[in-house]
């Protein structure tokens, strides 16, 4: 071998324990215990109490909470608001999604300032707005009332603070998604011979079918889980328009603990559930997701 | 933005819409395909007034840059895809279907390919199975936005001769818009070259090369060199010696820019020449050499030789031109 050729032997550089970025042992070892201990107190502990509590007087006490008529209200009026927003806010955020990613229009940046407004606004004012628009001094309030349709401290204006509040999860979502994809398989399909509602079906849909399962996801969350805007509208009527999170509330300000931490129990096993489906989902499909829409 | 200009593609030839970035040579590939729409002006098919049919009716094959292939479909229902979104009453049955992708996928040099999926495929791989996507419906024009654009340069040429076979075999009428000269002129039947939304010429490769329309036209198909230059009675000279087989134009007198290829120069001894200069640098390539000569003032002169005698930097050498191109 010629003098001056440069010989590589040994552990290639990117083998080697300490990377240019990297620190010292003793202080990543800092830093990884630090956020071990701020989950375990913040976040793990207080998931585990719900369980410890709800269970604190055996199964029996657990299963009869769910026995009371009032909770079985709560949790099919919560089923129910979910049923009707969640397929709302999938339709709405689609289309809002597919108009700004895919058109050039005025006032398109106005609409996704408009979209993200629910997550900036306190859930106590979006509910409060509700009661501004229909309540019986509202703007609407008059004319619902004399064609005898309850708005406020009835279904429908759970409905709608709940539609207001989740309004933001599924086009949050897409719109980078689609914007990222682009037009090119949607002309490819129009001159194919597509018609429009058919490259949507057979195109768009499929490619952001993850991204919307996962925005569903979280949509959903919220949507069962909202208190703030939902507690100024629906009046707390008592097996009529108590959603599980006003239920909880009730039995614990009644200082019935094991019952208010069973219904718990219940949003908390649907976080779970939700955060274990949005991991599987980014872990299995990470490259259909936008990058750009995590919440 | 394009310009008013008049454009007729004949049956069955293979035409190559040439231009730089922004000349608006996609704009137009789009307007025919009805994926964009003109202020004005008209579009026809052979005759029939295709302006205002919306795409889907226009029976045009397009074939994107980055291939647009259905990620979620395999190849076959890719190929399959035209025919499939086709009403009932149109569409071709099923077996005929499978039959007409197998002898596409034949076609594209990919049987046994389609029950994979397009992310399974090279980029070459992926433009073949576009383009029989595009067949498949039997277009009346198939139109190809820089086909090759997204392939690396083997890729490319291989791909370049293989359309060039498909297009001989089928006769479909075709037209591809590109940036690159050589794949234009080497693909098409005829060039039409596009600068700054105008239509400066439409030609065999043969016709834009010999006799370019234009300034723009000779310098987008090549290297050029410009130099001053003086036209009296029919002949061009340059410090006063006249160039042969230049003619000027008639009616043309005074100074004029002479355009010259490279290899329209020679080097030769300093006393039968027509310029001056210093040999800056050179190298070689594919048996040819290409020798950059200072003349002082101005950008070097790009002399192409065959790859014969060495020239080293500093060398003093003369330039006699023996062709070139003048416009009025």
């Amino acid at each position: 071998m010629s003098e001056g050729a440069v010989i590589l032997s040994g552990p290639p550089p990117a083998a080697r324990a300490q990377s240019a970025v990297g620190e010292g042992r003793a202080v990543r070892w800092t830093l990884i215990a630090v956020a071990i201990v701020f989950l375990a107190l913040f976040l793990v502990l207080p998931m585990l109490t719900i369980f410890v509590q709800a269970f604190s007087k055996g199964w029996e006490t657990y299963l009869a909470t769910f026995r009371e008529p009032d909770a079985i209200a709560a949790v099919k009026l919560t089923l129910t608001v979910a049923a009707i927003a969640v397929p709302f806010n999938l339709v709405f955020g689609v289309a809002a999604a597919w108009a700004i990613a895919k058109f050039e229009f005025p006032g398109k940046s106005l609409l996704v300032t408009l979209i993200d407004l629910p997550f900036s606004v306190s859930p106590v004012v979006s509910g409060l707005i509700y009661v501004l628009v229909f309540g019986s001094q509202g703007v609407f309030g008059g004319f619902f009332a004399a064609h005898g349709i309850q708005i406020l401290f009835a279904l429908p204006g759970i409905v709608l603070a709940t539609i207001f509040v989740t309004f933001p999860f599924v086009a949050r979502e897409l719109i980078p998604l689609m914007q990222e994809q682009g037009t090119a398989e949607e002309e490819a399909a129009l001159t194919l011979g597509a018609s429009g509602l058919w490259a949507f079906l057979t195109v768009t849909l499929p490619n952001i079918r993850w991204g919307l399962l996962y925005s569903v996801l979280l949509c959903n969350a919220r949507a069962m889980g909202e208190f703030g805007a939902v507690s100024v509208v629906s009046g707390h009527i008592r097996g009529l328009t108590n959603t599980i999170p006003l239920h909880v509330e009730i039995l614990y300000n009644e200082y019935n603990f094991v019952a208010a931490f069973a219904v718990a129990s219940l949003l908390a096993g649907l976080a779970l559930v939700t955060l274990l489906l949005k991991s599987v989902l980014e872990w299995r499909y990470a490259g259909e997701l936008a990058a750009g829409g995590r919440h | 933005m394009l310009h008013d200009f008049h454009l007729d593609v004949r049956a069955g030839e293979l035409l190559g819409l040439l231009g730089p970035s922004g000349s608006g040579k996609t704009t137009l590939l789009r307007i025919i395909a009805g994926l964009d729409f003109p202020d004005r002006g008209r579009v026809l098919f052979g005759g029939d007034d295709a302006t205002g049919l919306p795409v889907q009716q226009r029976a045009v094959g397009f074939v994107f840059q980055h291939y647009a292939l259905f990620k979620h479909m395999s190849v076959a229902d890719n190929i399959a895809y035209g025919l499939n979104a086709r009403k009932r009453s149109d569409r071709p049955s099923r077996t005929e279907i499978r039959r007409r992708v197998g002898d596409l996928l034949d076609l594209i040099k990919l049987s046994g390919f389609g029950d994979r999926y397009p992310s399974q495929l090279s980029g070459g791989q992926r433009q073949r199975v576009a383009l029989a996507r595009a067949l498949a419906v039997e277009p009346r024009v198939l139109l190809l936005d820089e086909p090759f654009g997204a392939l690396d340069a083997q890729v490319r040429k291989d791909l370049r001769r293989w359309l060039r076979e498909i297009h001989d075999r089928t006769g479909q009428t075709t037209i591809f818009v590109t940036h690159d000269q050589d794949e234009a002129l080497e693909l098409s039947d005829r060039v039409a070259v596009l600068d700054k939304g105008r239509l400066e010429q439409v030609g065999t490769p043969d016709e834009v090369q010999d006799s370019p329309a234009s300034a723009t036209v000779l310098k987008f198909l090549g290297d050029a060199v410009e130099v001053e230059a003086i036209a009296e009675g029919g002949q061009v000279r340059v410090e006063g010696r006249p160039v042969p087989s230049v003619v000027a134009p008639d009616g043309l007198i005074g100074p004029v820019k002479l355009y010259v290829r490279p290899w329209q120069i020679q080097l030769t001894e300093p006393a039968a020449a027509h310029l001056h200069g210093t040999v800056r640098a050179s190298h070689r390539s594919q048996g040819r050499q290409r020798i950059e000569v200072d003349r002082g003032e101005g950008r070097p002169l790009l002399v192409e030789d065959f790859d014969g005698e060495r020239y080293a930097a500093g060398r003093d050498v003369g330039l006699r031109i023996v062709g070139g191109y003048v416009f009025a």
